[in-house]
This record gives C-alpha cells, structure tokens and sequence, in this order.
C-alpha cells in the first residue's frame, strides 16, 4: 500500500502522491520569478537588490510557495478525475475494505468509507534550510556579501566565487541541533503542511504532506541552480527530512535532534530519514545503544528511520566490481534495492551520506 | 569563572563506557605512550590538524567554562536516560585539571547524569580524592608492568600508578583496568605475566584488553608528526586470545574491539 505512508487500514484508498521540490520556489524569489534554467516560472515578486532583510525575503519566499502549492494541486485535481473504470479498477485491494461490498463500488471509484487522499512529497527540507541559515549569517548578519552578489555567485555556479562559497558553507547546517538552522525546518514542515492542507482532492478527501523523495531528490537536482547552502548546480536535493549529507557533523544523538524539531504530526502522509551507521554498531554491545536511539527519534515524534548498515568501503568497492555483490540489497528510502542494479547517481547518494560512528 | 582546557566534545560516543556518552576530552597528558590514539590531546596547546585533499582542517584545543560543557553535554540528556548513558572525562589526562574537572563532574552529579573517568593513573592521588565523589566508573589504563618502559618509553612512574591503582580499588566505584595490548610493549607471555602478578597485587578482579589498531595514522600525518606504529598492523586475532589466556587464570577477561 506505499512505504511510508500512514494508513487508517481497511478504510481507505491507497495515497495518490506527487513530488514538491522547494529550492526552485528560492531561485524565483532571487530572479524576480525566472529560475537559472528551470523550465518553469514564479511569480514576479521583485529584484534581488529590493530584498532588503531575511523578514522581506521569507515573505516572498511564502508567496512563491503558496503559488507553487496552488498550481501543483490544480494541475494534480486536472488530471486525477475518477479513474477509468474498465482499466484501472482494484478488485483485490477493494474487498479488504469496508464499504466497496456495501457501496457496490471500486476501492478507487467510492467505495471506501473514506475518501482519497493525497501526499505532497516535500522535497529538500535540508538543501532550503541550510540555505537560508546561510543567506541570514553571511548576507545579513555578518554582511559579508551583499543579496546581488549572493544571486551573481549562485548564477556562475560559485565559479570565482569559492571564497564567498567558504563563508556560505561555514554557516549552521540542519542536523547539528542548532537553532539557527533548525528554525527554517520547522518553518518548512509548517507553512507547507498548513498550506497544503487548505485543498481537498476531488471527492472531497485531503491533501497532505509527506517528509520523502524516493530518489527523486537526485533528478529534481538536476534542474535547479547552485543554492546557497554551497551545493552546486545540478547536484542532489537533500534526502527526504534528512539532513543534508555530510552536513550534520555533530554526532547522530544531534542529528535526531534536529530532525525531530518540526511539527510531523502536520504530515500525514509520512516521514522518513534515511541514516547509514558502521556495521560495527549492530555488534553485540552496541546494538542496544542503536536501539536506544532509535527509541528516543520515536519518542521525540520521528515516524520512521530507514538505516543501511554496509560498510563506505563495500559500497565504494561494489561500484567498481558489482560482479562481486550479486545480492548486496541497501535501504534506498522507503523500500530496498540491489545496489548494483540502481543508477550510478542513486548508488552516490547512498554513498553520500553521512555515516554515523 | 573555571576553565577546562578542552580538545573536543564527541556526542553519540559508543566505544566510552556504558550506553550513549558524549566523550569530554582534556587537554593535555604527562605521558608520552608512542602508540597514543589521541596525539591531537597530548599537548596542552592548540594543535592544528590539516587534511589537504579535503581542504579542511580542524583545530583542537579551547578554553571552556563548566556551565558551557555542561549546556552542551545536556543536550543529549534524553539518550543518556533510554540507554544507561552519560558522560566520560577522557584525554589526554583528565586529572592533570583535577580541580576543574572536579566541578564538571559535580555539575553533572547534580543533573543526574553518571559520570565515567579515563585516565591513566600517573599523578598523586589527591587528584582521585578531589574527581572520586563525583564520579561512578573509572576506567584505569593499565600500560606495562616493565618499570624500564614505563620510565623510558612512556614517561610514567609505575611505582605511583600502582599504589593508586590499589587506593581505587577499595573504594566504592566501579573500577575497570583496561590493557592496551601494544606489540613489542606488553604482549609478550613474561610481560603478561608480570601485568598479572602486579595487578593481583592491586586486587583486581577484572581486566579489558584493547587490541592496539592503528587508526590513528590520518590524525598523524595531519599533525606532520612520525607515527612510530605507521606500519604495525593490527593485533593478530592469536594474540589476543593467548594474552586472555595467560590473564584468565587470575582475572576475569573481557576482550574489547
């Protein structure tokens, strides 16, 4: 029925889901609506130049957002008309819930006794985070460079621009339980839940959000331009409500913290982090300390943890002899992969991200 | 306002003790062990470690009050109590800032949180009698029993390390010896055997062994310091076990990774 997805069983139809990706909404608010060279357009809500504090552009970062949020669901409520019902009926699906048998209808078409729902995945919760912590610290608290030649270096891709980049990269980062990040995730998690949550799907059910990117993180990357958390253009959103990988330094205890700061009880839909930990932690010994943590995530309001467990080296070496790992399966996000079948882009971020102890 | 000299705070530390710990570790050690994991800690002055191929260097050594340490130590107040956790004073040696690290501990006695030493054991033991209330575990690195090493190689006073030793043991508080096992230093059967009869003497019940690795070679080359263990590879599997089985006879043996 999904991988993340919190379900009311036997009562509901699956989720009807669809990809948000953030970072875009920023690019729009520094070039009055154009993105480098996303295909698609924002609103015009000024110049670069006329965003004069952090209050000015969170303010039109939100109208963005809550344009980009509108159009999202009306091209979805478009296109997700009562589906055909000589081909894409569920059977099977509809007589394990109640009231298909009753209604005499499909899962799909009216039978369940709720209605549809849908998932917004949110996309780059840490790549937007540790991007406007570092447009606060380094724009307009140290005023170390000014919003234009912010917007010039993401232009040019940071190229002649490594120092301003340093300074950028210097700034807190999402998953080091530091406040000055974490505050634009629980942000984040907020307005766009509450903002989806304002649409209803055609047969009256809710839109809602989810904290996920099954790899769609990579490929929504490939579209948007350097951001300035000193990610460079094309390279990978951050992953699902992880943090950015390789950003989140202080230990796992700091990254659980961080992660749990937002509001999930706001996305329906469902949460994932997705964490690598050393083999060794699964010993005898240590094992119990893993557990632990993991308790704490769930106590603290965490939904679910996806954790791959094979070495930095086993993934580095099976990616130049996959002949060697036949059956090497990893935790992708919500679900699992052989690893030497998964495109080499996937088989990177896997290998990315942050390892703890 | 007290100051501790600390090189660096490591959260969600697995390999310290008991549980999820963060890991305080002091600044500045009166021994020289050749083979040291933590040569960032020995010196009592900022060291700057530099890693050119990934343009990063990280700088270990800054002055903090207890009130900071203990902030931030806090943070992680939830893992401690779901894991039997806390927090462990580790080095260089804690107890070179006996009276500092003192308060630390008391603080922390005071928020409940359990409070584990690591040390090395060479100085007097007014140290212990000032850190002892405060603490729960101590962890005793036991290095060699051969006065010549100790003296020459090491730089510690073996005679001292052993009457505290003895002192510690008839407290109250969990008291581990641990045993770096080191090549050409202790794994000899005549070194084991002298460790044994010395730590009989002690009355210790239990023993940790620590097979000697050599991850600390990165930390080395960035300090552009020689390593004097570069190309020791690890402990044999063998050896190990033979070191359990000539202490086994006197001590319980626990073998740690």
């Amino acid at each position: 029925m999904g991988c993340i997805e919190n379900f009311i069983t036997g009562m509901q139809p699956p989720w009807s889901d669809g990809r948000f990706d953030t970072p875009r909404f920023l690019e729009y608010v520094f070039n009055d609506g154009k993105g480098y060279f996303h295909p698609s357009a924002g609103l015009n809500t000024g110049t670069a130049e006329s965003i004069t504090s952090m209050e000015i552009l969170m303010e039109r970062l939100e109208t963005q957002l809550r344009a980009g949020v509108k159009e999202y669901v009306e091209s979805f409520n478009r296109i997700n008309v009562l589906p055909d019902p000589e081909n894409y009926t569920a059977p099977f699906l509809s007589l394990f819930c109640k009231d298909c048998i009753g209604r005499g209808l499909d899962i799909n078409m009216g039978g369940a006794v709720y209605p549809s729902v849908h998932g917004a995945a949110l996309m780059g919760v840490g790549t937007m985070c540790d991007s406007l912590a570092a447009v606060e610290q380094v724009v307009f608290t140290h005023k170390d460079a000014t919003i234009a030649e912010l917007v010039t270096a993401l232009k040019e891709n940071f190229v002649g621009y490594e120092d301003l980049r340093s300074k950028l990269l210097a700034a807190p980062k999402y998953g080091n339980n530091n406040d000055f990040a974490d505050k634009y995730a629980v942000w984040f998690v907020d307005f766009l839940s509450e903002e989806f949550m304002k649409y209803k799907t055609p047969d009256g059910g809710g839109y809602y959000t989810a904290m996920a990117a099954n790899v769609s993180n990579i490929y929504a990357g490939h579209v948007i331009g350097a951001t300035p958390d000193g990610r460079r253009a094309s390279e990978p959103l951050s992953d699902a409500a992880s943090p950015t990988y390789g950003r989140d330094t202080r230990g796992a205890t700091a990254t659980v913290l961080s992660i749990t700061k937002p509001d999930y009880t706001k996305v329906a839909c469902g949460t994932v982090i997705n964490q690598k930990y050393s083999p060794s932690m699964f010993e005898d010994g240590r094992r119990d300390k893993l557990r632990a943590l993991i308790r704490v995530y769930f106590q603290k309001g965490g939904q679910e943890m996806q954790i791959n467990a094979t070495s930095t080296e086993v993934l580095k070496d099976a990616m130049d002899h996959p002949e060697k790992y036949p059956d090497l399966v990893v935790r992708v996000s919500g679900f699992s992969a052989i690893y030497v079948t998964l495109a080499r882009e996937v088989q990177m971020d896997i290998l990315a991200r942050t390892q703890q102890e | 306002m007290i100051q501790l000299n600390i090189s660096d705070i490591q959260h969600f530390s697995v390999g310290d003790g008991p549980g999820i710990r963060t890991t305080v570790f002091l600044k500045g050690c009166n021994l020289r062990c050749p083979w040291c994991h933590n040569p960032e800690t020995v010196s009592r002055d900022t060291v700057t470690l530099t890693y050119p191929k990934a343009n990063k260097s990280v700088t270990y050594g800054r002055s903090m009050t207890v009130d900071e340490i203990v902030t931030e130590v806090m943070e992680d107040a939830d893992f401690y109590r779901q894991s039997g956790g806390g927090v462990t004073l580790s080095g260089g040696e804690p107890l070179l800032q006996a009276e500092a690290v003192a308060k630390l501990s008391q603080a922390l006695q005071g928020h409940g949180i359990s409070v584990l030493l690591d040390t090395a054991g060479c100085v007097p033991w007014c140290r212990f009698e000032a850190v002892l209330p405060s603490v729960d575990t101590v962890f005793f690195d036991w290095k060699t029993s051969d006065p010549t090493i100790m003296r020459e190689r090491i730089g510690g006073d073996l005679p001292l390390i052993k009457s505290n030793l003895a002192r510690l043991l008839r407290t109250d508080k969990g008291i581990h010896v641990r045993i770096p096992l080191i090549p050409g230093v202790n794994t000899s059967e005549e070194a084991l055997t002298a460790i044994a009869a010395d730590l009989r003497e002690t009355g210790a019940k239990t023993v940790a062994l620590l097979p000697f690795h050599r991850l600390a070679v990165g930390k080395y080359e960035a300090m552009g310091i020689p390593y004097p263990y570069r190309d020791t590879p690890p402990l044999p599997a063998d050896t190990l076990r033979r070191a359990a089985e000539i202490l086994s006879p006197s001590f319980t043996v626990y073998a740690e990774k």
